[in-house]
């Protein structure tokens, strides 16, 4: 019923026709069937290995053979011949790994005579690791696999999870490593409770937190729920979310129950290393940058409820289910609460991680007994200078002062450029700049356009610019860099020549932040266009600023020198640099008396500094005893090792707080820290047991109910299972399932067209352990597989080939055309796994396709005009034949550039192969790189007219072009005119239907 | 394309599609015989009960971020009258609070609903009434106030989403919360096909929303498959479509021959496959990839319409050029056989600053709509083309922050106009304050209900095996407002 207020009444006519049907009786129509009772469904009953029919037929190459022989023999059909032996590679590559054979490879194979070379090349297919990265994206639709996403400008995630993708890459290695399917879903629905140290199996639980929805449970129950039952059961459990199922017997509280299995999880990230980086979420704050998603039960006791009408506003909360598995699938589940080790309650004592804190605190104490040495090397350098110039003056007459004002004779300059020729010594970091006309120049407007010099500046200098600012921009801020460690640590002098202010100015970058103090700031009038000269007089911590040789700012630098470079810089401007000159300043007994002075706080800094490492790294080893302790990973008692945890902790807080003093000279900030000290001293002292852990603390133990559930699942004894994965297998191979309806074993779902055939090969698959590999060995090496995808004689006996007296031919997934387009050409990039690729890269990185990222809500427009899959739901691929796919081929970037490349890598073999006609050993190697055959006399024929006219077609002049778009081809055509028809003969192999046919 | 399945049927060719089978693009197929995809097949139950087409495209504004009716199509005096006061101190305390709909069928993000926003904010600006039939319109609406006659403004619109997914909930039908949903131009496209042989059946133009609320879920066919998705086009002449052009480096001679020596190599191999349908479906894709590209650009070349028609729509000016482009590329597409044309204009989220906001969208977007209302009329299009104005939700009658309003599912006000769609008419009502929509209210599905009714649809049969759809999926026609 509708709510009140909604909806329509039904008309009197409508009430009538309905009463009166009553009124006769509610007789149903006479030749209506009445439906076979549940129980009796097939996809109810227990796997039973049916014998595979015995046959005398030649035709037969192993078991599965038999059943379809048996149904062909009913049926008055024949069978296809063998598909030919190139055809037959091409598919079997495209099927087994997803990209065609090269033509060496093609030709190696055709040429061996072997009786088992069919055979031997399955088994080296099923070995190679592309046979992983192309059954793991077939696993990845089944599975939905999701990159995350949400609101990529801030950061905020809302969708499945950050380092999904190590689930990815369990997918693909668990196939090459041809895990048992079974282990494969209790791994995926349970890692946690059976290998919760094995980072790489928990990875595995991939599959449930990708259901997680930042903004609604309910929404990622529902799909959880629903999903899991559908992908490996084959159940639409959906249907019962409301309401009891209208055609399975699945009543509405069985969904509840099944949701039950899932109630207490949750998902968080997990360290997987001492790299504990995080980053910022715009909402849930810091998380970890590097680390493994995964599952967990953290409320091991939250009921569940049944929703009335399946809203979840309507929680029956009388009635709480527990967890239980749909009755008319048979079995039951034991449930049994799992304990769980440390690693799993306390994921950061897993050994590569504390080991690896100490290692890196050990690390830090190197680094700080390296930096104390160094610093007592340069106090006695600074001291030595020191008493080497005392001594001097000492010793020269009195009459005669010494040499030490900033007015002495002129020292020739260690760096000088007037940009006449382009200098080796500069490095663009960023920007457009040119060298011409004797002017180093960025004429384009940018954000801190940088080059550096290479030479390391003497730390007492004088550094002299001249330059012209420009009129493009904004701020027109023009200037230089000493001190330059990198975009982001430099002491900084520039100009700002802006329309409403003209500014001189100094100020520094620290470890990433600029500062700009109000004493480095000097207004004074400046022209665009005007030829300036700045100059920059650096005296340890002072520097005086001249304009065109007038003084403007006398400064005392507030951040330490640093030993750096020279660098230029332009921002929201450009400009015009005319001369640069470096020159050193010999330094006064004043500025050697300040360095040496300096180099004494340094030596206390760094004392400071290597007992603030030590004292932190004996805090973290007795924080870790203490842990490992109170997880009960060690036998000693946890009282005392929390004590000396607590105070190791104090104390490690104290030597930070002391190195901080080191280098602290206001005194009221020191008076500050030095009461911070005595208050911890106190605490320290005070015989506490409060440390901080090394991270979050989570339940020591599990429910157990995902365990029980992927154990039902996961059983020989479960009449889906088997069946459901089976029956998706062939569906891979075949491009049609043996039962149709592929996630939907129902009543009102399809039946399989080979019953037997697929009990056969559930069977086959649970008594080889589960073991994948084995069932693809016996579907490609079965006749059935092998036939050619044309009969001439079932057109009309068998035309939707539900016989399967041909082999159907498939369209490549959106996948397969990109990776075999760029495999053809040479380009792909086999390397596997690590994070997602940007999609926006698709055309120009040249990695596997199942790579890049793909989310409901980004995906790459070159593969979804390929039907790429939808990551809510891809039980089966679209196989849709639309224009845009004719124009992705023959305009996307992708295709122009692998067919340019290609061109140049094939006519090369075509010129030093033989003495006979290029083009016609180029276009026979082009027919068997991209379509892995060799061209008919007719396409030949074809071919070598079109290389023959379109040169000349070419040579005309002004052929109009396309319109530029946003075109995004990176190579240009050949020059040639022959090679150029070359490339485009290459971009039409390309859009060829065989080359995107499987056949 | 006649690859016609005698032996199948209707509901066989659906089931096969649900299963993945190959997206022939059978409505194509179909109605490249002139007839509707549900007017072939030999068993649609109920041939008498289809509708008659009063209408074959639909153009399709929408408003990204919630454009206030309060201040466009649903004049309510009330609220400058108790202006400042809360809705507690003003009359209407019950009418809000107390009304059946309040809060009930909202579906808010993590649960927590949004704040009533209680001080009523005076309108912030005129109304007039337009027209012979007077209804009144905003004065931000002069140009389109003008077309009045032809507009049925319906006043009583809402829906369940409270954020701006609502977008994709208005395009769909269902809350984000229950997933992806074919949008309705993808409806329209599966159950017509195309008119037309060189250009997409459902062209989408302007940003789409965000990820945030639907994303390309809102013109995506979902489940009936890609070649049911709006293909977007930009109005740049340079690059009309998504991989529409190679770019300079190929010249047209070489397209050319690439197609002759492609289809001539294809056909030597389609002899050698007789069995196989999907290849010549292929070889026939390409000739319309072919067409396409030389058509697309075709339609986007405005300069080919007189200054008089540039200028009425308002290109050149540019306040209002973006949306005139779209406006006038969008009359030349239905021209051409295109069946739906949905397109977006984003900004209208003013929780701030509402004047300001209102007034500057409404300057880009009144004169080019009115613009096209006028000349689809003018060239007798207008019978033909229903032309629909719609936003995700409207904004509240009490003020947010100091100067704007915040999202308002509980009642809106959208317009359609051509095609069998009465002029002239208000239809539906809010409460005084423009707060519920009280009389007649409608669910967004009977907008599309509407639609699909004036195309000749019956909106109920629509469905394919597989996906089961809800009662509040279908709606129902807005008869009052049909001619």
């Amino acid at each position: 019923m509708p709510p009140a207020g909604e909806g329509e009444h039904l008309s009197q006519q409508q009430i009538t026709v309905l009463s009166d049907w009553i009124a006769a009786g509610a007789l149903f129509p006479p030749d209506e069937a009445i439906p076979a009772s549940p129980s009796e469904w097939w996809s109810v009953q227990p796997v039973k290995r049916p014998a595979p029919p015995a046959t005398d037929n030649p035709w037969v190459r192993n078991p599965i053979d038999t059943f379809i022989a048996a149904a062909h023999t009913q049926q008055q059909l024949t069978p296809a011949r063998e598909a030919s032996p190139p055809v037959l590679l091409r598919r079997l590559y495209l099927d087994l790994i997803g990209i065609p054979p090269t033509a060496a490879e093609l030709n190696a194979w055709l040429n061996d005579t072997s009786p088992d070379r069919f055979e031997r090349k399955v088994d080296e297919l099923l070995a190679r690791h592309e046979y992983g990265q192309r059954w793991g994206r077939h696993w990845m639709d089944v599975w939905r696999y999701s990159d995350w996403y949400g609101s990529r400008a801030i950061n905020e995630i809302r969708y499945s999870q950050r380092h999904i993708w190590r689930w990815r890459d369990w997918i693909v290695d668990s196939l090459n490593t041809d895990k048992p399917y079974d282990r494969m879903i209790t791994e995926m629905l349970a890692a946690d409770e059976i290998a919760a140290d094995d980072a790489t199996a928990l990875a595995a639980t991939g599959f449930l937190g990708r259901n997680w929805y930042k903004f609604d449970r309910n929404v990622w129950m529902f799909e959880t729920v629903e999903q899991t039952a559908q992908a490996f059961l084959a159940v639409t459990l959906r249907c019962a979310r409301c309401h009891d199922h209208k055609y399975d017997p699945l009543s509405q509280t069985e969904y509840y129950q099944f949701r039950a299995f899932f109630e207490p999880h949750d998902v968080r990230t997990d360290p997987l290393s001492a790299n504990l980086t995080t980053e910022k979420d715009a909402t849930l704050g810091d998380v970890l940058k590097e680390g493994v998603s995964r599952i967990y039960d953290r409320e091991l006791d939250v009921p569940t409820f049944v929703f009335q009408r399946g809203d979840n506003r309507y929680p029956d909360k009388d009635r709480p289910v527990s967890p239980a598995v749909p009755a008319f699938l048979g079995g039951s589940v034991n449930i049994q609460p799992v304990q769980l080790p440390a690693a799993a309650s306390d994921p950061h004592l897993r050994p590569a991680v504390r080991n690896g804190l100490i290692a890196n605190a050990d690390r830090t104490i190197s680094e700080a007994q390296a930096a104390l040495q160094q610093a007592h090397s340069k106090q006695q350098t600074a001291d030595l200078a020191v008493a080497e110039r005392q001594q001097q003056l000492a010793t020269q007459n009195p009459d005669q002062p010494a040499r030490q004002t900033a007015s002495e004779p002129p020292v020739p300059p260690i760096f000088a450029d007037d940009f006449h020729t382009r200098s080796p010594h500069w490095k663009v970091v960023s920007g457009d700049w040119t060298w011409q006309d004797g002017v180093l120049q960025l004429p384009t407007v940018a954000s801190f356009a940088t080059v550096v010099a290479e030479p390391v500046l003497p730390r007492n200098c004088r550094i002299k610019v001249r330059y012209r600012t420009l009129q493009p921009g904004s701020y027109r801020s023009v200037g230089f860099s000493f001190d330059y460690l990198d975009t982001g640590n430099s002491q900084d002098v520039y100009t700002a020549t802006g329309d409403a202010s003209q500014t001189i100015q100094a100020f520094h970058r620290n470890a990433g932040q600029q500062h700009y103090p109000a004493a480095g700031i000097v207004k004074t009038p400046l022209q665009v266009g005007q030829e300036i000269c700045v100059e920059a007089i650096i005296r340890e911590q002072q520097l005086t600023l001249l304009l065109d040789g007038q003084q403007k700012l006398e400064y005392t630098m507030p951040l330490a020198r640093r030993e750096g470079r020279l660098v230029l810089w332009v921002h929201q401007g450009s400009a015009q640099f005319l001369q640069v000159e470096v020159q050193p300043l010999i330094s006064t007994l004043a500025d050697l008396q300040v360095a040496a002075a300096q180099a004494a706080t340094g030596v206390k800094v760094a004392t400071a500094g290597l007992a603030a490492a030590e004292a932190e790294r004996e805090s973290l080893s007795c924080r870790i005893a203490a842990e490992l302790a109170r997880c009960g990973l060690s036998t000693e008692p946890h009282q005392p090792l929390a004590e000396k945890a607590a105070r190791a902790e104090k104390l490690a807080a104290i030597a930070r707080t002391r190195s901080t003093l080191a280098s602290t000279t206001d005194s009221a900030k020191v008076q500050e820290l030095e009461a911070t000290i005595t208050k911890l001293q106190q605490e320290a002292d005070s015989q506490g047991t409060q440390y901080s852990p090394l991270g979050p603390n989570f339940p020591r133990s599990s429910t157990g109910r995902r365990l029980a559930l992927a154990r039902w699942i996961a059983s020989p004894q479960n009449p889906r299972t088997a069946r459901v994965a089976v029956n998706q297998i062939w569906l891979r191979h075949f491009g049609e399932a043996l039962v149709p309806s592929v996630a939907n074993f129902g009543m009102n779902g399809a039946r399989p067209t080979h019953p037997q055939l697929l009990d056969w090969l559930a069977a086959e698959l649970i008594h080889n352990g589960w073991q994948m590999k084995s069932i693809h060995r016996l579907i490609v090496c079965s006749a059935t597989w092998r036939q050619a995808s044309t009969n001439p004689h079932t057109t009309t006996t068998n035309p939707a080939n539900r016989w399967l007296t041909r082999m159907p031919p498939r369209r490549m997934e959106a996948e397969i055309v990109r990776d075999s387009l760029l495999h053809a050409a040479g380009l792909l990039d086999l390397q596997p796994g690590g994070p997602e690729l940007p999609e926006s890269d698709i055309q120009t990185l040249y990695r596997r396709s199942l790579y890049f990222r793909n989310t409901p809500n980004e995906k790459a427009g070159l593969l979804e005009t390929f039907d790429a899959p939808n990551p809510n739901e891809c039980y089966r691929r679209q196989n849709s034949v639309v224009p845009q796919q004719a124009l992705a081929l023959l305009n996307s970037g992708l295709a122009l550039d692998a067919s340019r490349h290609l061109a140049e890598k094939l006519i090369t073999v075509a010129q030093t192969a033989s003495a006979e006609n290029h083009n016609l050993q180029f276009v026979r190697l082009a027919f068997e790189t991209i379509l892995s055959r060799s061209p008919t006399e007719q396409e030949t024929t074809a071919c070598l007219q079109f290389l023959q006219d379109l040169p000349t077609q070419l040579q005309q002049s002004d052929l109009p072009v396309f319109p530029a778009g946003t075109g995004t081809a990176q190579r240009s055509p050949a020059t040639d005119p022959l090679q150029r028809a070359r490339e485009n003969l290459l971009l039409v192999l390309f859009s060829h239907n065989d080359f995107v046919t499987i056949r | 394309m006649h690859q016609q399945q005698p032996t199948n049927t209707r509901r066989n060719c659906l089931a096969d599609l649900g299963m993945g089978f190959t997206g022939l693009a059978l409505g194509s197929l179909l109605a490249s015989d002139g007839r509707s995809r549900s007017a072939t097949a030999a068993d649609v139950p109920e041939p008498a009960a289809r509708p008659p087409a009063k209408a074959r495209s639909v153009i399709w504004y929408f408003m990204l971020g919630g454009t206030s009716h309060l201040e466009s199509f649903d004049y309510k005096p009330a609220i400058n009258r108790y202006a400042g006061l809360t809705i507690d101190e003003s009359p209407y305390r019950s009418t809000v609070l107390d009304s059946p709909h309040y809060r009930k069928n909202v579906r808010d993000f993590a649960g927590t609903p949004r704040a009533l926003m209680a001080q009523l904010y005076p309108l912030q600006i005129g109304f007039q009434r337009r027209g012979q039939c007077g209804m009144e319109v905003s004065d931000w609406w002069p140009h389109v106030g003008s077309c009045a006659d032809d507009l049925a403004v319906v006043r009583s619109m809402w829906t369940t989403d409270n954020d701006h997914a609502a977008q994709l909930q208005f395009h769909t039908g269902r809350h984000i919360f229950d997933g992806f949903h074919p949008s309705i131009g993808s409806w329209i496209n599966y159950g017509l096909g195309s008119l037309n042989s060189n250009l997409p059946e459902f062209v989408v133009m302007g940003g789409g929303p965000g990820d945030c609320c639907g994303g390309v879920g809102a013109h995506s066919g979902s489940y009936l498959g890609p070649e049911f998705s709006g293909i977007p086009m930009s109005t740049d002449p340079a690059n009309p479509l998504a991989f529409g052009t190679p770019g300079t480096s190929v010249s047209r001679i070489e397209r050319t021959r690439q197609l002759q020596l492609l289809q001539q190599l294809n056909g030597y191999a389609a002899v050698e496959y007789p069995d196989d349908p999907i290849m010549r479906a292929r070889i026939q894709s390409y000739e319309m990839a072919f067409r396409m590209q030389m058509s697309v650009p075709e339609v986007v070349s405005l300069t080919q319409e007189t200054q008089q028609t540039q200028q009425a729509y308002g290109i050149g000016n540019p306040t209002t050029d973006r949306v005139a482009r779209c406006s006038l590329t969008a009359r030349r597409l239905v021209e051409r056989g295109v069946r739906f044309v949905q397109i977006y204009d984003d900004g209208w989220d003013a929780h701030s600053q509402l004047k300001q906001n209102h007034s500057t969208r409404c300057a880009a977007v009144d004169q080019p709509i009115a613009a096209l209302l006028k000349d689809l009329k003018h060239r007798g299009l207008l019978d033909e083309t229903i032309v629909v104005w719609a936003t995700e939700f409207g904004r509240t009658p009490g003020a947010e922050r100091s100067d704007g309003r915040d999202h308002h599912p509980y009642g809106f006000s959208v317009w359609m106009a051509g095609g069998g769609i009465r002029g002239g008419i208000v239809h539906g009502a809010t409460d005084e304050i423009g707060f519920h929509a009280v009389e007649d209210r409608h669910y967004v599905t009977d907008l599309h209900a509407t639609l699909l009714h004036q195309l000749g649809l019956d909106h109920r049969s629509l469905e394919i095996p597989g996906h089961k759809r809800l009662e509040i999926d279908f709606g129902s026609p807005i008869n009052a407002i049909l001619a």
